[in-house]
């Protein structure tokens, strides 16, 4: 399979393996496994949220 | 799905060879249902199992687990001896936990989440067991996995204190809240123990030679 | 040290496995990422009958049936009934584990709570008992149960 990806998102890919010390493959495959997760409990209703850590507040991710 | 072969040793300490699957069938939660679950029924039922706190908590229910268990971030594996189901893992691969260990903290890892021997090979159970080797042979499924995708080795795992023997001589480390006896553990390895044990086996293992 | 090939590694490994039960004692080494209890810890009855009633009402405070919970916090569905409704259930370590994630209070003092460490301190027994003595089965959870469950937390999470 052959990915068409912008300068830009190759760049963040990059980085991306750079900080996790991951090949690109391995690291799309994380991203996979992230995403299939993260819809199935969308799916089910649940939502998905970021917390601060400071104030505990909850910010929902709006996922697409 | 072809295996990777494993070999575990027999009740006289006889190699034996046998297979490493890295999924887990239909095939095999039936030999789960017909051979593991009524020994350890009988043994719940039977007068050892009154005496035996061990025995009085229920099986697991492995059919339940697999069929919770079917995203890209699960894997199971299962150890297979002359067509006979010895052992099973459910592993999560990177999401949901990461390592605590200094030197890989917040780094991504293979998690075991289940694994469990067939009853005849659980020495509390039957002595001698039947194989020796399906526990390890189920670790290094979980390690192997690790290195494919790129963690470098790092597992994590929850083991009772009983256990944390076993685990302390593979070369993992305890990261309990605190050193009560009685606490859960939390037990992580490094990426140079996975390293060292692959190339060169078990730390405990030179001195036998 | 020389490498070693896969077929030796795991006859070492066996090998080591079968030596280890020798020294721990034939009969209390359980192997498993989830060991079952061999030795019995000793537990207040009590103990055990709020930790099921610290899931129910954790659980009823979300509105989460007990399937739905079974799935969110990734536990045996069997297991989950039996702990809210049997007093003599000892639950699965990783099952305390797995709803103390869920329910976001300290591991420790669940595993406490659920008889699966030496009760070491005696508040957190003593509001464990008032805890339950407080809590009643009705569906919808009464303005006294919800403070009740608080106040409880507030305890769980002083021994975190």
């Amino acid at each position: 399979m052959t990915l068409n990806l912008t300068d830009a998102e190759m760049a963040v890919l990059e980085a991306l393996c750079e900080k996790k010390e991951l090949s690109k493959t391995t690291l799309i495959r994380q991203a996979l496994r992230l995403y299939q997760v993260v819809e199935l409990r969308l799916d089910k209703g649940d939502k998905l949220f970021f917390e601060d850590d400071k104030t505990k507040d909850k910010a929902e991710v709006l996922m697409i | 799905m072809s295996g990777v072969p494993v070999t575990l040793l027999d009740e006289h300490k006889v190699p034996v060879d046998a297979w490493r699957h890295e999924e887990i069938t239909e095939k095999d939660l039936t030999d789960w249902e017909a051979n593991w679950r009524p020994v350890i029924s009988d043994l719940v039922r039977g007068p050892r199992g009154a005496n035996n706190p061990l025995l009085q908590s229920r099986y697991w229910d492995w059919r339940r687990k697999v069929k919770n268990h079917t995203t890209l971030a699960d894997r199971g594996f299962t150890v297979v001896c002359q067509g006979k189901l010895q052992g099973m893992m459910l592993v999560t691969i990177g999401l949901g936990h990461r390592c605590h260990l200094p030197g890989q903290q917040d780094k991504d890892q293979v998690y075991i989440e289940y694994l469990e021997s067939a009853p005849w090979n659980q020495r509390v159970i039957q002595d001698p067991p039947k194989y020796w080797g399906v526990g390890t042979a189920l670790i290094r499924g979980a390690i192997d996995l690790s290195i494919q995708e790129g963690f470098k080795g790092r597992i994590g795992l929850l083991s009772l204190p009983q256990a944390r023997d076993f685990y302390k001589q593979l070369g993992m480390i305890e990261l309990a809240s605190d050193a009560d006896d009685k606490q859960l553990s939390y037990f992580e390895m490094s990426e140079k123990v996975a390293q060292m044990l692959l190339s060169h086996g078990l730390p405990g293992g030179g001195a036998r030679k | 040290m020389t490498s070693i090939n896969s077929r030796d590694w795991y006859i070492q490994a066996a090998l080591l496995e079968s030596e280890l039960d020798t020294t721990v004692g034939a009969g209390r080494f359980q192997f498993g990422a989830e060991a079952r209890l061999t030795a019995p810890v000793p537990s207040d009855v009590e103990t055990v009958s709020v930790f099921g009633r610290f899931v129910e009402l954790m659980r009823r405070k979300r509105g989460l049936s007990v399937e739905k919970l079974a799935i969110d916090a990734d536990v045996d569905i069997a297991e989950l009934v039996e702990i809210e409704e049997d007093i003599h259930t000892r639950p699965e370590p990783r099952t305390v584990y797995q709803l103390a994630r869920f329910f976001r209070v300290p591991e420790a003092g669940l595993l406490q709570i659920a008889g699966l460490t030496s009760a070491r301190d005696s508040s957190l027994v003593h509001e464990s008992v008032r805890f339950a003595a407080r809590s009643n089965p009705v569906n919808a959870l009464s303005a006294e149960e919800r403070l009740a469950l608080e106040a409880f937390v507030a305890e769980l999470d002083k021994q975190g």
